[in-house]
């Protein structure tokens, strides 16, 4: 590219849509937990099951892997899956308010 | 506990720097993984070559070295490996919540092309009948059984390359170790295996598409959009970058080496 390329692609309109998705792929691959030798992948279901179980009770879980997973701590587990949940989201959620911002190419770099 | 670590196989080339990729790719690992690091300088033996096209347009020919991947398991001095490209940059500390659990192999089954533009739509599957593909990039192995009998069955399929590539309806121009795993990895498995595989998909940048800007765990990237370019910026995020090009670029290289450092 030259310079007269390079000064039009900095005022390129940013295709946001693209970047939207990049950054959902982005987080996503991000939330998973490893825990007791299982891997998990956190969404909301996971966590409502996990605030709702009944610690009296033995519990197994699945993970993403099909394998069965003894959780000797539901709450435990929770604590994990929200700590990582709120890291991601938190990111997340902090990139797509500043590209909601973005409109050229070259504001992606002043963020 | 068992001694993990991430083993890169490099080898001296004429055009292309891969041993600094190398060594690059191993300080990020250190990074954000905090494993040990080995990397396997092997002999260049001439006989592939590829032809890579660039961002630029231009188109380069060089030798290609990549005999020494099917030897990983031989090679690697550690019980749990993360065998990794020279061109994967590690930015994030995911690949370690695959250490120590009940996993023997691991290697990716899908591609996601961090542009969006469907750069690699042609290499979802190995054939056109629809073999489906598994990438070399980054597999995790223990010291396993499994494990062995891949590595073995890859040298095998290496060393017939012609009789496998007529099996199974591909051109057998040049060994390529992505289609060698992706045969290896379904024969051991009995043709049924979507468990030795990573959960999610490998991101990944497509030679002609460049980095044209790092900023400590940010990359910006330059991608082409029918006739012009658009940008797209990725953070905290791992990368296999196939634009070797961009990644001799001195301004880069240098911003990568001092985030890695």
């Amino acid at each position: 590219m030259n310079v007269i390329d390079l000064e039009q692609f900095a005022r390129q309109r940013l295709d946001i849509n693209r970047q939207r998705l990049a950054l959902k792929e982005q987080q996503e691959q991000r939330l998973t937990v490893a825990y007791n030798g299982g891997l998990f992948c956190i969404d909301v279901a996971l966590m409502a099951f996990l605030a709702s179980w009944d610690n009296a009770f033995d519990l197994y879980l699945v993970d993403s892997y099909g394998n069965p997973i003894y959780i000797d701590s539901a709450e435990a587990l929770l604590e994990r899956c929200r700590v990582r949940w709120s890291e991601v989201m938190n990111d997340w959620h902090n990139q797509y308010e500043e590209l909601n911002k973005v409109r050229r190419i070259n504001q992606l770099d002043e963020q | 506990m068992s001694s993990k670590g991430a083993l890169l196989l490099a080898t001296p080339h004429e055009q292309i720097d891969y041993i600094g990729f190398a060594k690059l790719a191993a300080k990020l690992v250190k990074k954000h993984l905090n494993i040990d690091t080995h990397i396997h300088v092997g002999e260049a033996k001439p006989g592939n070559i590829r032809a890579f096209r660039w961002h630029d347009g231009s188109i380069q020919k060089v030798p290609w070295y990549n005999s020494d991947r099917p030897l990983a398991f031989d090679i690697s001095p550690f019980e749990q490996t993360l065998l990794i490209d020279v061109d994967y940059l590690t930015f994030n500390n995911n690949l370690k919540s695959y250490f120590d659990n009940a996993h023997e192999f691991l290697c990716y089954d899908r591609i996601w092309d961090v542009t969006g533009t469907d750069s690699f739509r042609n290499e979802e599957t190995m054939t056109r009948a629809g073999f489906p593909m598994r990438w070399a990039t980054v597999v995790y192995f223990r010291k396993c059984e499994l494990a062995h009998s891949i590595f073995e069955m890859m040298k095998n399929i290496q060393q017939n390359w012609k009789y496998y590539s007529k099996f199974w309806g591909f051109m057998a121009g040049k060994y390529r170790n992505d289609f060698s795993l992706s045969i290896a990895h379904q024969l051991q498995t009995g043709y049924t295996d979507n468990i030795n595989v990573f959960d999610h998909a490998l991101p990944s940048l497509s030679t002609d598409d460049t980095i044209y800007r790092v900023k400590d765990n940010t990359l910006y990237i330059r991608y082409r959009y029918g006739e012009t370019y658009n940008a797209v910026r990725i953070k905290d995020t791992n990368l296999h970058c196939m634009n070797k090009l961009c990644l001799s670029d001195p301004e880069i290289k240098g911003a990568l080496e001092d985030y890695a450092t």
